[in-house]
């Protein structure tokens, strides 16, 4: 290979870097504002955890516990999870298929502008009189009205949740089109990586559900604001909660795939192996999005409006397409040589907390048993397994793993450990007493609880458990600060990647690739070591 | 026993299939990531890339039809389940289409219908056949007196969408605005429930204290419970959940 001498990259100034359009920068920073949400929607979190430590109130009055909830779940889904899923896509996808740019490169950073929009116009509401929304992240008619929640706070988080589900829409489209039509020669759709899949059918998921959200705000925001009163028939309700589970069901998936599809990518890399049971991964994967579309009902059977029978039937469903990825991800770390670098402690991790959000899903897949635990802290434990479990491990095997490849430097491993065993004891101590305290009758978004009920016990090891999460993503916090600052440089390949964007420097050049090596599988560089080995 | 309705039951009778389920599938696969990641260790000093298979299409697929198998008996259970579930159909086609262990020679319930009415923060209860109603104040939450036995309930809303939660029957259901929600629950035992009932959908600022007591009367007394009422005897109200957690 030819050694390529380029002059040392001048460093860009603020401005350059908001409005570069390289779809590096607009995933850095889309990420980047992402992880800064995280961590205020991660501050609300322990101030609510703290509230709900004893019976009574205590550090806030039911008005502000209202508030916060509402932009916890918010920040959340709308300004953390959902971005991050679009960031991870937008860096890592080009460099895997071979592509030197996204198509629409001004869409993407446009995106940006609107997320960073979005924050603004949500924790603006904080400074106003009435104070920031408080109708939930859900915000169901006529609760979320201009008679059941007056107030401009409101109306900014309307206003927010439409640019944010933009922001979403313009980002997804820049990837799909990018994936149609910039893939390498021979880079052909089955011989992408897992990672690269798990974004497409997530960005398909995009395109599909968000403009359902889009719409039910924006008519939402017309009721509020003017005389139509849009949802105001005996069905305006249920027509409502159609639309925004149209939305809010896939959205999960949509922050689970591109994670699911690191933690594939950390697992096959620190086993030394290629993916195992690709064809059945991707099958999956695309079974998986096209149920999840069918499948939003199930957050409605105590209303009586729907056909229970065949959501439960979707939904329960859902178990074979995933319990597929569990067999793949297993089924490579079977005879393989594994490394235990913190980007595998997280994809193990996944593997064992995501599953309790799983389990959990199939039983309240089930009406009878949702009945009872719907709108309970059984579902806040569920979902937070999913999310937190999910997500949120998933992200944290993702940036371990490309850390390296996008800053050029190494995160600490010694560090990295600290952060994986604090998180895993913080995330069961934190969220298992959910399920006992919601199968208990324990509803959701309720600041205060009767001293006679025996939740105290069990809501303050819950708080108690988001404190030791705070501590290991405090750890987090300074290993990122280190390294940035001047961690150990990583080079091009640090973990003998499999996919092409370990085939580019660290990080990679506004081009991305000098040269780019034969694609004859979806783990090119394994190709290479092999050829060359034999 | 009165009634054939159980909610409570059909609950249990699912949890307890789901439930160890999910519980052994955990283990099992705690148990083998545990044993992968400790088996399948690089050892130091092995530089030889491990073997590569990465694909076993015909155990993958024999796979695959084992979880299919696991989730049709699941929805075959939940489906049955619905369809001796009685909560949703009105009394009548209940007392038929309900379980068999109903006995029709005991003392038939009194043929209730209860209005709920959700309004933001109370509950209403109106049981339009015997003129009374039960109503909460600001300080106070109301009680809903029933007779052991089926129930017929209709729930509805002044303003923004409740959910009437009953923890210990194992069951919800959303009261929305300008609409009938019916359902049936079978009371099973004659007893008081305080504060049982919850509104369990957000509803804005008093949301938390948006409960309610639950008494269940043998027909005789509530038969004599309902003949007071409308005579003026006052209804049971009990303070609601104060800013420290206590209801006094």
């Amino acid at each position: 290979m030819t050694t390529v001498v380029r002059p040392p990259p001048s460093r860009p100034s603020v401005m350059g870097r908001l409005t570069s359009t390289d779809h590096k920068h607009v995933g850095l920073l889309t990420g980047a504002t992402a992880l800064a949400f995280f961590a205020i929607g991660g501050l609300i979190a322990m101030v609510m955890r703290t509230e709900l430590a004893q019976p009574g109130l205590q550090v806030v009055s039911d008005e502000t516990y209202n508030q916060l909830f509402t932009i916890h779940g918010s920040t959340m889904f709308y300004l953390f999870a959902s971005p991050m899923a679009m960031a991870f896509a937008l860096y890592l996808v080009p460099l895997q298929i071979g592509a030197s740019q996204i198509v629409w490169p001004r869409l993407a950073l446009l995106g940006l502008w609107l997320l960073l929009g979005a924050g603004v116009l949500m924790y603006t509401g904080f400074l106003l009189p009435g104070g920031a929304g408080k109708a939930g992240w859900f915000a169901f008619d006529p609760l979320s009205d201009d008679v059941g929640t007056p107030g401009t706070g409101q109306d900014l988080w309307t206003v927010s949740v439409i640019l944010a589900g933009l922001a979403g829409i313009l980002q997804a489209a820049c990837v799909l089109a990018t994936i149609v039509r910039r893939r390498a020669p021979r880079m052909t759709m089955l011989r992408m990586p897992v990672f690269s899949w798990s974004a497409l059918v997530s960005v398909l998921m995009v395109i599909t559900a968000y403009p359902a959200l889009v719409l039910a705000m924006t008519l939402l925001y017309i009721d509020r604001t003017t005389s139509a009163a849009v949802y105001d028939g005996a069905m305006g309700p249920i027509v409502y909660q159609h639309l925004f589970w149209f939305f809010g069901h896939p959205v999960v998936y949509i922050v689970f795939f591109p994670f699911l599809g690191a933690v594939a990518e950390a697992i096959a890399t620190n086993s030394g192996k290629r993916f195992f049971g690709y064809p059945f991964m991707v099958a999956s994967l695309l079974i998986f999005a096209a149920l999840s579309m069918a499948v939003w009902g199930h957050h409605m059977f105590t209303t009586s409006a729907i056909e229970n029978r065949y959501f439960a039937l979707t939904t329960t469903a859902i178990l074979v397409v995933a319990g597929i990825e569990y067999f793949d991800c297993m089924g490579t770390m079977w005879r393989a040589k594994i490394r235990m670098r913190t980007s595998m402690l997280f994809a193990i991790g996944f593997l064992a907390l995501f599953l309790i959000g799983g389990l959990t899903g199939i039983f309240v897949a089930s009406p009878p048993l949702d009945y009872h635990v719907h709108d309970t802290y059984f579902i806040v434990g569920h979902f937070h397994y999913t999310l937190f479990g999910g997500t949120v491990f998933g992200m944290f095997a993702g940036i371990y793993h490309w850390f390296p490849k996008v800053t050029g430097r190494l995160l600490d491993e010694r560090l990295g450990r600290a952060h994986f065993w604090l998180l895993v004891p913080g995330a069961l101590l934190t969220f298992i007493p959910m399920f006992l305290l919601g199968h208990d009758g324990m509803t959701r978004r309720i600041a205060n609880y009767g001293a006679d009920r025996g939740w105290q016990g069990l809501n303050t090891m819950s708080t108690i458990g988001s404190y030791v999460i705070a501590a290991s993503l405090l750890i987090f916090l300074v290993n990122l600060v280190r390294s940035l600052r001047g961690g150990p440089r990583a080079g091009d390949d640090p973990w003998e990647g499999q996919t092409l964007e370990w085939a580019t420097t660290s990080p990679p050049p506004p081009h991305n690739f000098d040269e780019l090596p034969p694609v004859r599988s979806y783990a090119p560089l394994m190709d290479l070591r092999e050829e060359r080995s034999s | 026993m009165n009634g054939t309705v159980d909610t409570a039951r059909d609950y249990q009778d699912l949890f307890d299939l789901y439930w160890p389920l999910a519980v052994g599938v955990l283990v099992i696969i705690w148990l083998a990531l545990l044993v992968l990641a400790v088996r399948f260790r690089r050892r130091d000093g092995d530089d030889e890339w491990p073997e590569q298979t990465s694909e076993r299409p015909r155990l993958e697929a024999s796979y695959v039809a084992l979880l299919a198998v696991i989730a049709a008996v699941l929805v075959f259970f939940t489906f049955s389940t619905m369809g001796r579930l009685t909560a949703d159909l009105p009394a009548e086609s209940a007392s038929t289409g309900g379980r068999s262990d109903a006995d029709p020679a005991k003392t038939p319930t009194p043929d209730v219908t209860i209005d709920v009415v959700g309004a933001r923060w109370n509950w209403r209860f109106r049981y339009r056949e015997l003129g009374v109603e039960q109503a909460g104040d600001g300080r106070s939450i109301p009680t809903l007196v029933v007779p052991v036995g089926d129930v017929r309930f209709r729930a509805t809303s002044v303003d923004v969408i409740h959910s009437f939660f009953v923890p210990y029957l194992r069951f919800k259901r959303d009261a929305f605005p300008k609409r009938w929600t019916n359902f049936t629950l079978g009371f099973r035992e004659p007893g008081f429930h305080r504060a049982e009932g919850r509104c369990a959908e957000f509803c804005g600022l008093r949301h938390a204290y948006m409960q309610f007591n639950v008494r269940v009367l043998e027909p005789e007394a509530f038969r004599r419970w309902a003949a007071a009422r409308r005579d003026g005897a006052p209804q049971e109200l009990t303070p609601a959940l104060d800013r420290d957690g206590r209801r006094r």
